[in-house]
């Protein structure tokens, strides 16, 4: 068996607040390979992104406090890296998309020279991603270009020297996807990258993604609340419910099989033409106090299913199918409703 | 572009009418009799209406008025009761020392006040941060005469380290002007003792005059220093793994200076209206000495030429700044 590109188990995580200490992620469990589009589901505040920026350790710390956590990028333990380690891995190993195209580029700088800075932050740890030139800026140059037009970015020269606030929404998200690609990352993760962008653009920007994905062999993590988007882009999918993965499997699995009463619940919420609009179908109550979480499965306080066991221990992730897990003692195994 | 510059020289015109208006009000509103002054206690009431009558202010005020901007466009800003000398000449020859003064202070108070900024805000809650703090609440509240005494007294009188006072000792001969600032003629001519001793005594007035500054700008450079590293664009800078040095100046520095900038325009004029007090104090002689002067005579037309000049300077100053605002922050494109 082959060492997965990304490995998570057991990440424990708490964040300082002026309430208190939340223990907001769980024990997650995630694994991606190389060709893999891993979407990843769930309620606000579950703690996606806090998944997200775990594996680049981009939060600080405090509020941020590991109680544990096993990351590995290719059998490589991330969190044993010293800072310094870290930082080369970032933009060149892991490339990372964040949500709104408006705020993650800085305001004041062209994005040209936004791109070159990346792109000569990354040949620094890995000369041979500039292509022969005079110099490493021209390389750097030459490379920029080339990832705007990867990208999709009409008339690249003349767009180098734009400002951010020269570009439409969906232009700059398609710049945060050339820098986040432009150091060639095995492992790229997209947090709700299409969130901000109407729906036209959104689809865009989903091939120019899965081209983007088939082209590199990336592995990808991409963050969403639409399972619509899921079922179209990706090939795996992970459900989180209050700092847990409670399902993951192949998108397919999981959509025709939601074995989780919460992925059933996610899917039945859904607004297709036959039900009515609202929030969570069949599910009463809010998501647990993370501060002082209940013992056993978060989900059991709204699940019409719990037993005496759900509440003693979080069950873990077991085989439901072919690469399909589920951490549930009661699973549902009927096919679901639609879809 | 062409037309914003234009657009802001034009508001020049009502600056300049109303500061003539207000200081030609506050002239005749004051209780005196400058007249009298000039004349000496032993002038013959004909001795002193001859004067009054050579001056025009036996004449009706919006008379003097009238005459006064009839002049002043044509570059003629009056004549001094006092000195008989006309104004304009006057100030040409004090601008160059406050100009000195006033650049030489704003480089201080933005030379360190900006990246004392960013360190502070980088040491954020920790001790270099909040002794930082501490001194800047002094030095903003600290008046600047008193500020001018206490350095006078430290430096000057205690350690003899600074000159007491004045532009350049009388045994020195200044270089002859190119620009008229004493210390840039120097280095031009290549005379580096006149350099040093011109620096050294421009050194205790113009920290007097930049403290103030200094720490507000630092206060708020640090302030958007804060407010800018919990931007977006800096996380995403992180996670794309830009150097550090990098993301501090490209990134944050520079957002966060962007956001200074006003501060500083807002506090040029500020100096040039705070130079008079610290020229008094230091015997600098400026246009703020030459005012005070004036003004302990009620000698009123190099005042209103000390105000005017030092409006235009404002003005200008502002347009500058306006500029500079544009080359950093790309956003503010002047419409
Ligand atoms: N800086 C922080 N300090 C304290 N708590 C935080 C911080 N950031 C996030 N949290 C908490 O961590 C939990 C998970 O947050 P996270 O941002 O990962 O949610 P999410 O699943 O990405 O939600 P969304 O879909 O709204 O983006 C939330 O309950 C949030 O309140
Ligand atoms: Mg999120």
């Amino acid at each position: 068996m082959t060492v997965p590109l990304l490995d998570i188990r057991n990440l424990h995580l708490a964040m300082r607040s002026f309430e208190g200490e939340a223990h907001v992620l769980n024990g997650v469990e995630l694994c991606v390979n190389r060709g893999e589009i891993w979407g990843l589901v769930g309620e606000s505040g579950c703690g996606k992104s806090l998944t997200g920026l775990s594996i680049s350790r981009l939060l600080p710390e405090p509020p941020a406090r590991y109680i544990s956590a096993e990351i590995t990028l290719e059998g490589r333990d991330l969190r044993a890296l010293s800072p310094r380690e870290m930082q080369a891995l970032r933009g060149k190993r892991i490339g990372m998309i964040f949500q709104d195209p408006t705020t993650n580029l800085n305001p004041t700088a062209r994005i040209g020279t936004q791109l070159v800075d990346v792109a000569l932050a990354a040949a620094r740890h890995d000369p041979t991603i500039l292509p022969p030139a005079r110099s490493r800026r021209a390389g750097a140059r030459a490379l920029a270009l080339d990832m705007m037009r990867q990208v999709g970015i009409p008339d690249p020269e003349a767009r180098m020297m734009s400002y951010p606030h020269e570009f439409s929404g969906g232009m700059r998200q398609r710049v945060l996807i050339a820098m986040a690609l432009i150091g060639r990352p095995d492992l790229l993760i997209a947090d709700e990258p299409t969130t901000a962008l109407d729906v036209s653009v959104q689809a865009q920007i989903l091939t120019l993604l899965k081209a983007m994905v088939a082209e590199h062999d990336l592995g990808v993590i991409l963050i969403t609340h639409n399972l619509g988007v899921v079922a179209q882009t990706c090939s795996h999918v992970a459900v989180m419910y209050a700092g847990n993965v409670v399902e993951r499997g192949p998108v397919r699995q999981v959509i025709e099989r939601p074995a989780h009463p919460y992925t059933r619940a996610l899917m039945a919420a859904i607004p297709t033409r036959d039900t009515p609009r609202g929030g969570l179908q069949g599910l009463e109550g809010t998501v647990p106090d993370l501060i002082q979480p209940p013992p056993g499965c978060r989900f059991a306080p709204r699940c019409t299913r719990a037993t005496e066991a759900c509440r003693a221990a979080v069950p873990p992730l077991t085989s439901q199918g072919p690469g399909h897990e589920v951490a549930c003692l009661h699973p549902v195994t009927e096919d679901a409703p639609h879809v | 572009m062409i037309t914003f510059i234009l657009r802001r020289l034009l508001m020049l015109v009502p600056v300049l009418v109303g500061l003539t208006v207000i200081m030609f009000a506050i002239a005749r509103l004051l209780p005196g009799d400058p007249v009298g002054l000039a004349a000496g206690p032993n002038a013959t009431a004909a001795e002193r209406a001859a004067l009054a009558a050579e001056f025009g202010l036996d004449r009706p005020v919006w008379e003097q008025y009238g005459t006064y901007v009839a002049g002043l466009v044509q570059g003629d800003f009056a004549t001094s009761l006092l000195t008989r000398r006309p104004v304009a000449a006057d100030l040409a020859a004090y601008l160059p020392a406050t100009l000195e003064l006033v650049l030489a202070a704003m480089l201080l108070a933005v030379g360190l006040g900006i990246p004392l900024g960013l360190l502070t805000a980088l040491w954020r809650n920790r001790w270099p941060d909040y002794l930082s703090q501490v001194l800047a609440i002094g030095a903003i509240s600290m008046p600047r005469f008193f500020l001018g005494l206490l350095l006078q007294l430290c430096f000057a009188m205690w350690l003899n380290w600074l000159p007491l006072a004045g532009r350049l000792p009388i045994i020195v001969f200044p270089p002859d002007p190119i620009t008229g600032f004493i210390t840039i003629d120097a280095a031009l001519t290549g005379q580096w003792d006149v350099l040093r001793t011109a620096l050294l005594h421009l050194l205790m007035p113009a920290l007097a005059l930049s403290l103030s500054p200094l720490a507000t700008i630092m206060r708020m450079m640090r302030s958007s220093t804060i407010e800018v590293m919990g931007q977006d664009y800096v996380m995403t800078a992180r996670a794309l793994g830009l150097p550090r040095h990098l993301i501090l100046t490209r990134t944050i520095a520079r957002n966060a200076v962007s956001a200074t900038l006003t501060v500083i325009g807002l506090y040029f004029g500020w100096l040039l209206g705070g130079t008079v007090l610290v020229e008094t104090v230091f015997d600098w002689p400026g246009l703020g000495l030459y005012a005070t002067k004036a003004i302990l005579s009620q000698d009123m037309m190099p005042v209103i030429g000390v105000a005017l000049v030092i409006g235009l300077l404002f003005v200008f100053a502002n347009l500058l700044i306006d500029l500079a605002y544009g080359l950093i922050n790309p956003k503010v494109r002047y419409s």
